[in-house]
């Protein structure tokens, strides 16, 4: 890349030189080498995503958080919380994928998180509406790229990360029919007493349980309807 | 504003906000935690957002976070002076003694003449010079370098960004790249 392709207007010294466009082209590498920014994080922007719904959630007035924020101490307590829960949400997310941390991961039930997706307005933490960014964190989080032929009648809302059978698992959120239907994504194989429906809970009675195998990944569908969206889930490059 | 867009905004603009904060800080490390910062602050500032409709809702939400990555980096800049100055205060007679020591060493080791260009430590000491001619830029010649260079804005989306007139941040851009041309004139040619 050279230090003056980007567009506007010519520079007086630029043309010309030889000399003079090799030092721009070694300055524009280095400013890329050193300034180019990184890819933003997933869990990142997982945690902002949280730390903006429970913003959301706890009604906070505005007024009073701009009255809060006039002050000194009020900015220095906001400030210390703000950063403590990043801390905690980064922290927290790093544990995750540490094997480690399967001694104190409680596995769900898959109908109860279901249930709580439900009840949570079913709305997904990472909204992906690019099939190829789809297809690429599914090789990145379980090592299997798929894809999702289209029915016509489903909607791929996004995804979220609840947990599951493991801290890893992906849950894939779907309108289907106009009914909420989530598949549940990993590579690690489902224990045989997970899927099972939440016996308290009025939503999970009529729940539906699939479970399909792709290659190296394991999806369980959680499901209202008789039919199945498993079929519409894919490895990548044998979409129709 | 909900969730999903307030994350969907905050990915289109991340790129140019970490460029802005490396640009303030001299750090991308540094910069991507003053750009997660700054997210929070937004996030609890978030009613305070409004798009103008002067031009899309992208530029807007990328407009109003640059502002706050700019105030929240000028917040981590002045902790760093401090923090160099209470360190110099401490050791200041033995770092300067050894700084010297250490920079005439490393000047008859590289060299900075046209012979001294084969020998090893010249694309060091090129990037000592760099740095320092970054450093004497204006920070907003360097926000406008690094906009244009590394992530190749026009010079119109810089002016929206920054809130500048297009010709203005032409301006910072041209004599920016002018700066540095001088400063590392010594490294002209394909010898490095």
């Amino acid at each position: 890349m050279s230090f003056s392709t980007p567009p506007g207007p010519p520079d007086e010294n630029t043309g010309g030189d030889v000399e003079d466009k090799l030092l721009e082209a070694k300055i524009a590498e280095r400013l890329n080498e050193w300034y180019a920014p990184p890819p933003l994080h997933e869990r990142e922007l997982l945690a902002l995503h949280q730390r903006y719904q429970e913003k959301t959630k706890d009604g906070v007035n505005p007024q009073g958080l701009a009255g809060a924020t006039r002050s000194y101490f009020g900015r220095r307590v906001i400030g210390l919380a703000l950063a403590a829960s990043v801390l905690v949400a980064y922290f927290g997310l790093q544990l995750l994928p540490n094997p480690e941390a399967e001694v104190v991961f409680n596995r769900q039930n898959l109908a109860a998180v279901y249930d709580d997706l439900v009840a949570r307005g079913f709305q997904p933490y990472y909204l992906c509406d690019d099939m190829a960014r789809f297809r690429d964190t599914m090789q990145h989080r379980h090592g299997q790229a798929i894809t999702l032929s289209d029915r016509g009648n489903q909607l791929m809302l996004g995804l979220s990360y609840p947990g599951g059978w493991t801290p890893e698992t992906t849950a894939i959120l779907f309108r289907f029919e106009g009914r909420p239907v989530v598949i549940f994504v990993d590579d690690q194989p489902p224990p045989k007493d997970t899927p099972r429906p939440a016996d308290e809970s009025e939503i999970s009675k009529q729940l539906n349980l699939r479970v399909k195998n792709i290659s190296k990944i394991y999806l369980v569908e959680v499901s209202p309807l008789t039919e199945s969206l498993l079929d519409t889930i894919l490895p990548a490059g044998n979409a129709p | 504003m909900d969730s999903e867009t307030f994350s969907k905004l905050y990915r289109i603009a991340y790129p140019r906000l970490v460029v802005i904060a490396a640009a303030l800080v001299q750090d991308r490390n540094e910069a991507c935690d003053v750009v997660q910062q700054s997210a929070l602050v937004a996030i609890e500032k978030i009613e305070q957002f409004s798009a103008s409709h002067e031009c899309n809702l992208e530029m807007e939400f990328a407009r109003w976070m640059a502002a706050i990555v700019r105030n929240v980096a000028a917040n981590v800049r002045r902790k760093q002076r401090v923090r160099r100055a209470q360190s110099l205060d401490e050791n200041s007679a033995t770092t300067e003694r050894n700084l010297r020591q250490s920079t005439s060493a490393k000047h008859e080791e590289i060299g900075f003449d046209q012979n001294t260009r084969t020998f090893l430590g010249i694309n060091e000491a090129f990037d000592d010079q760099l740095r320092c001619a970054l450093e004497s830029l204006s920070e907003i010649s360097h926000i406008c370098l690094l906009l244009n260079v590394v992530l190749h804005l026009t010079l119109d989306e810089i002016g929206l960004l920054l809130e500048i007139p297009p010709g203005t941040a032409a301006s910072h851009v041209s004599r920016a790249k002018k700066s540095l041309r001088d400063r590392l004139h010594d490294y002209r040619g394909p010898a490095t």
